[in-house]
């Protein structure tokens, strides 16, 4: 690598490695003398938008990637970055607009798809979502972003049945952040509230920087906490099992009333006491821990 | 659904995004309220989906169907029997026959949206916060099964 570049492609060269390492001190450095010397640089603000996203610093990131669609506005990984940032704004419509202009320019692009997929699936038009993963997966049967959208889907669809699309993203991208993301959903989704959490640390360890992994971490150890154990129906079946227990519960007490009187008071404030727990307990939990 | 269908946009500025409201308000109204209030809660739901077309009338079936339940149950001369079974008086079998048939119209009716709720959690939408549609829900549904039990026990 030259240590003293001069041309913009070099500096914008130099600043990919260091982004691609999430070294992002050292990407700024050198974005910040390329941009010195050649301030309207495309491929370089592009770069420093993309470390200002990964800073979280979206603000910035939104209006270095505008200052490249002013000068080159066909730049495709701009139009995605910004379609990226408009999503986590919740401007789903233009980021919409965006993606659709984008599969127009490049329509055997599958990548593109499944981020389109991933668009739809947030703002819950399940079936659209799964065409577009499909359809994705047809031009690049291969394709991680195509896969996790058809493993989210599949997994939105299906719940703990077993998940083709999941397996699939599991076999071809055992590496990838987006693979633990929709095994641990799929898990959690499942009831499987110990091996998610299990899957989720070790990806954590082996990222630690990384905040989302953090907080999917930090979530899990709640929900798998031991105070946390008495509600695993709620958490295997979710609501289903509230109303199944509720229901369970009022047939148990109309018969204790009849056969075993006694029994009917103790038993009737242990499930309000359950009730009041299952209510109170997780939100206060969230907060101690 | 052709490659040009799929490109065509599907959101729009001038329409919400589809969101759900927060399922503990849906069963809380399914609890509190009955069959009327687990109906309501799920036809604002519904119209924050927009799919009020399509899973509207199979709501609306769902929820008169249980809601009327205990008087075609009255009309066959079945709730004081009931009520003797349970040891209640006929009042009290009512409104419990009103809950219970409240949890199963939620859970019929989160059955069939449950790829949503899933759709959401998987996708990490937040819930939108349900407390006027639950507290609508909770109030008309309590009236209704008033007005309901006071229409049987006057008439049975």
């Amino acid at each position: 690598m030259n240590d003293q570049p001069t041309s913009a492609s070099t500096f914008a060269e130099q600043a990919f490695y260091f982004i691609e390492r999430r070294r992002l001190a050292d990407a700024r450095r050198v974005l910040a003398q390329g941009l010195a010397l050649h301030p309207q640089d495309p491929d370089l603000l592009f770069h420093s938008a993309q470390a200002d996203w990964l800073d979280d610093d979206n603000a910035s990131a939104e209006n270095a990637v505008r200052q490249v669609l002013v000068s080159a506005p066909e730049h495709a990984p701009a139009r995605q970055l910004l379609a990226s940032l408009l999503i986590e704004r919740d401007e789903f419509s233009d980021a919409e607009l965006l993606l659709i202009g984008l599969l127009r320019d490049y329509p055997e692009h599958a990548d593109l798809y499944g981020r389109y997929s991933r668009l739809m699936l947030r703002t819950l038009h399940l079936e659209k979502a799964e065409q577009l993963a499909r359809e994705g997966l047809r031009y690049d049967p291969d394709d991680r972003e195509c896969l996790l959208a058809a493993a989210l889907c599949e997994t939105a669809r299906s719940g703990a049945r077993p998940n083709e699309g999941l397996a699939k993203l599991l076999t071809n991208h055992p590496e990838s952040l987006s693979s633990v993301h929709a095994l641990v959903v799929a898990l959690v989704d499942s009831g499987r509230v110990a091996e998610a959490h299990h899957i989720a640390q070790a990806a954590m360890r082996a990222d630690p920087a990384n905040e989302h992994l953090v907080n999917l971490v930090r979530e899990l150890r709640i929900q798998n906490h031991w105070s946390m154990k008495p509600l695993w129906p709620m958490q295997k079946w979710g609501w289903g099992a509230s109303a199944g227990m509720w229901i369970g519960a009022i047939v148990i007490m109309r018969t204790l009333e009849r056969a075993a009187p006694g029994a009917a008071a103790p038993f009737a404030f242990a499930w309000l006491g359950y009730a009041i727990y299952s209510w109170v307990w997780p939100p206060l939990i969230r907060r101690i821990l | 659904m052709s490659n040009e269908d799929l490109l065509r946009p599907t959101l729009s500025d001038f329409t919400r995004v589809p969101a759900l409201y927060h399922s503990t308000g849906f069963f809380l109204s399914a609890f509190f309220g009955g069959p009327v209030g687990a109906g309501l809660y799920a036809l604002a739901n519904t119209a924050r989906l927009n799919r009020l077309t399509t899973d509207g009338a199979v709501i609306l079936v769902i929820a008169a169907a249980a809601f009327l339940s205990p008087l075609e149950i009255a009309r066959q001369g079945g709730l004081v029997p009931l009520g003797e079974l349970l040891g209640m008086d006929p009042r009290r079998t009512g409104e419990l026959l009103l809950r219970v048939l409240g949890l199963a119209c939620f859970g019929a009716i989160y059955f069939r949206q449950r790829r949503f709720f899933r759709a959401a959690t998987v996708a990490g939408v937040k819930p939108l916060p349900g407390w006027v549609p639950g507290i609508a829900a909770v109030v008309l549904g309590i009236l209704a099964n008033r007005a309901l039990l006071g229409w049987i026990l006057k008439h049975h």
